[in-house]
């Protein structure tokens, strides 16, 4: 199955037992820093940070590679549009044209590409090692209501779903002679209303039986849930939220006094 | 009776608005004993869906429409009382299996409807291996269930209902997109739990054979009404009924027919297995 | 009209590196075949079909339209030739009404508007549905919805026409309607190939049938030689109708097909019947 649907990576690690809710907080606290911190060796240890993480929760390399061939192109655009666009301090080290790159403004840069990096990561050591259910089920645990997360949840499961009837879909449609390769955009577009039309109705139906089977499984009957795999805190959560928290905040004061 | 259906009338809301309701259950009557096994057999469109739905309260409380009639499911008014009430007395499975699975693993499937209920958690784990195993996929349980197979699916949609002890089952053409061993395996699991744990169920087939090895009773349905219901061989050697409800009784009892009208005898062959005996005595009387 | 000659060799595919879907499989389809293709789910089946219109490509092997090999021609080019039914009606239907839905096949193979028109009003009248003409074909039942996506790939009067399981879900009757509309087709010089679970259905209309498991053929021939190996229909979890299971038992030689066969072999034999 392809990776995109299948971010999570079965797995026993520490990083895995943490409940989501400590996680999801740390991840958060791990961003503010990164969108408030302007320094090339913060943002590259937090991003060096992430990697040892990953690798020490067991993540398979295939998958962290993934993610960096996946960020890899935008941080260098992001580095080199920075490096155009704006002159930093310190002695110039490079000019031509109308461009000027300063030794100061080529830390910047990468600065600005490896915080992208780092903040997707931030967000992928929390996706690879948390189930889609226990993710959802900590979402609500934190306040969104039932519903909400469970309509999150269904989405999510109807992705695949959804890309395989995407696919047939096409197929039928294109056995009935609809070209999908001929002619511009415009054209493009047009040719594959038959197609969305078709997916809409077929996914208004099966919307329609799901609904019949989330009622005919009691779906509302009592007002709180119970659960097969209840989320567990533990001490370990307690502590990865406590420092988490206190760093963002040591950090923030320390950068207001400095 | 733990099932009663009352002369229902029931038509659907108006495709347009402001247009005609759709009239689908045109004076349905229909009684189940407990532990009985019924098996419903009608054309297509003729409203043995829409008279599933109504078991379990979704006709008329989520569909709409108009309906007459009074339908009692273990003891519960279906048009009154709200459907998540009436969940863990009458499960309801529909025909296609991937509309109603959706969740990432089988057992959280399973778990989906003894979570509503707020059971506690090891009452949860009882169930969800209990219906696992009684649907034979209990090695799936950590699995996606979208590596399962078509009869998987419909099994664990079965398992899913079952998690929720009903004491009716209601099975809207529970092997219409299996293949021939996907099929076995879902009427093997009904007979299961009939033995097991005497539930009543309805099962709507298309499938005469099976109905003829495994049903107490056959109702025929035909323009939103149940003309016939009866023993199984009643209804399948009833050619007129068949033949009017635009239905295919086993091939045996056709043979049967034939041979009939050749000799005026009154074979009433529903099985492949009578058939046969009765060809290997005659062979037996003849040597 | 003389239908192309449709054929495929050595063909091997895989959705996965590991396990090969299609295992090697040779297939002769003359001009006016009649094939059932039965077997379990996952044996292969709707894989097989896909590549005779060109919605896969053989990793291996290839497919031949007339002794010319079909890799180069474009999946619309090749549905002048091959039509296809898919399972699931749903997957097909979108046009607002049951008239433009039967059109959208021939507009796209470049009819002229009265061409389109009179294809239209044909397969209206052939299926039946010219009562449901103007109506929109999302709203309709399960079994009127099945018969307007079939009317629309026949309306695009493709030759070889190739069937996903078209009668699942449908009443005796109507499955027996169909089957006859499909002879009457095959009559008239078309190739038909349906893929079905229905043994009822194979035995009773189709003359060939071919028997697939795990990405290969084990049979292939007129359907009388193919219900009479039962090795191979149990290694496939196949089962032949009752009536061809009640003929074996009684050593009936070459055994019949169907009831009126059965009952006929049953006169001219001697004892009887029971």
């Amino acid at each position: 199955m392809s990776l995109v649907y299948d971010l999570y990576q079965p797995g026993g690690s520490w990083l895995h037992r943490l409940d989501p809710r400590s996680k999801l907080l740390c991840a958060l606290c791990l961003c503010v820093a990164l969108l408030l911190a302007r320094e090339l060796w913060l943002i590259a240890a937090l991003l060096l940070l992430t990697q040892v993480v990953l690798l020490s929760a067991g993540i398979a390399r295939q998958r962290i590679g993934w993610v960096w061939k996946l960020a890899l192109p935008t941080m260098l655009l992001i580095a080199v549009m920075w490096l155009l666009l704006y002159r930093g301090e310190g002695r110039t080290l490079l000019a031509f044209w109308r461009i000027e790159i300063s030794s100061g403004n080529l830390i910047d840069a990468l600065a600005m590409g490896l915080r992208l990096g780092a903040l997707a990561f931030t967000f992928f050591c929390f996706l690879f090692s948390s189930e889609q259910d226990a993710i959802v089920q900590g979402l609500v645990a934190l306040g969104l209501p039932y519903r909400a997360g469970l309509t999150l949840a269904i989405a999510l499961r109807q992705l695949p779903t959804m890309a395989n009837a995407l696919r047939t879909i096409s197929q039928a449609q294109q056995a009935r002679g609809l070209d999908l390769s001929r002619g511009g955009l415009l054209q493009r577009a047009h040719a594959y209303i038959p197609i969305t039309i078709a997916m809409f109705i077929s996914a208004i139906r099966s919307a329609e039986r799901l609904a019949h089977a989330l009622e005919s499984r009691a779906l509302g009957a009592r007002p709180r849930r119970t659960s097969l795999h209840p989320l567990r805190w533990s001490s370990a959560d307690t502590c990865l939220t406590v420092v988490s928290a206190l760093m963002l905040v040591g950090w923030l004061v320390w950068r207001l006094l400095v | 009776m733990i099932l009663t259906v009352d002369d229902l009338h029931y038509a659907y809301p108006p495709l347009i608005p402001g247009g005609d309701p759709v009239p689908v259950l045109r004076g349905v009557d229909l009684r189940l004993e407990r532990g009985a096994f019924v098996a419903l057999m009608g054309p297509t469109a003729v409203g043995k869906s829409t008279l599933c739905l109504a078991l379990n309260g979704i006709v008329p409380q989520s569909t709409g429409g108009v309906i007459r009639g009074q339908v009692r499911v273990a003891g519960y008014d279906t048009r009154r009382t709200p459907i998540a009430e009436m969940a863990p007395h009458v499960g309801l499975v529909g025909q296609d299996p991937e509309s109603q699975l959706f969740c990432t693993t089988v057992e959280r499937e399973v778990a989906f409807g003894p979570e509503n209920l707020a059971l506690s958690r090891n009452e949860i784990v009882e169930r969800v291996a209990w219906a696992l195993e009684t649907v034979g996929l209990s090695e799936f349980a950590g699995r996606s269930p979208l590596q399962l197979s078509g009869g998987q699916k419909q099994r664990l949609a079965i398992a899913a209902s079952l998690a929720l002890l009903p004491e009716v089952l209601i099975l809207d053409e529970p092997t219409a997109s299996l293949d021939p061993l996907g099929q076995r395996q879902v009427f093997q699991v009904v007979e299961r739990l009939r033995r097991q744990r005497e539930m009543t169920i309805l099962m709507v087939s298309h499938n005469a054979e099976q109905i003829a090895a495994f049903a107490d009773r056959l109702a025929i349905m035909v323009e939103g009404r149940i003309v016939r219901d009866d023993a199984p061989r009643a209804v399948l050697c009833d050619a007129d009924l068949m033949r009017e409800a635009g239905l295919a009784p086993p091939q045996v009892t056709a043979v049967a027919q034939q041979l009939n009208s050749h000799d005026g005898e009154r074979r009433q062959w529903i099985r492949l297995d009578e058939a046969r005996s009765a060809f290997f005595a005659r062979a037996g009387e003849a040597s | 009209m003389i239908a192309p000659h449709l054929s495929v060799e050595a063909l091997i595919y895989r959705y996965d590196p590991t396990v090969p879907a299609l295992n090697g499989v040779d297939l002769a389809l003359p001009p006016g075949a009649f094939c059932a293709l039965i077997g379990q789910n996952g044996s292969g089946k709707t894989t097989l079909a896909k590549h005779l219109n060109g919605l896969l490509r053989p990793n291996s092997g290839r497919v031949l339209l007339d002794g010319q090999d079909c890799a180069q021609r474009s999946i619309g080019e090749l549905a002048r030739s091959v039509g296809y039914v898919f399972q699931n009606p749903d997957h097909q239907i979108f046009a607002a009404t049951v008239r433009e839905e039967l059109a959208f096949g021939p507009r796209n193979l470049g009819c002229e508007p009265d061409e389109i028109a009179e294809r239209g009003e044909d397969a209206l009248g052939r299926f039946d549905l010219m009562a449901l003409a103007d109506a929109p074909p999302a709203v309709l039942g399960y079994g009127q919805r099945r018969l307007v996506t079939i009317a629309a790939v026949v309306a695009m009067r493709t030759p070889l026409l190739i069937l996903d399981e078209p009668t699942t879900g449908l009443d005796w009757r109507s499955a027996s309607q169909l089957m006859a509309l499909l002879a009457e087709l095959n009559g008239a010089g078309h190739t038909i190939l349906l893929i079905t679970h229905d043994m009822r259905l194979v035995c009773d209309w189709t003359p060939r049938t071919l028997l697939m498991h795990e990405g290969r053929l084990l049979a292939d021939g007129p359907t009388a030689e193919v219900m009479a190996r039962s090795e191979a229909l149990a290694r496939a979890q196949v089962a032949p109708p009752q009536v061809v299971r009640l003929g074996q038992s009684l050593r009936f030689d070459p055994t019949p097909l169907t009831v009126d066969g059965f009952c006929q072999r049953l006169q001219e034999g001697s004892g009887g019947a029971p």
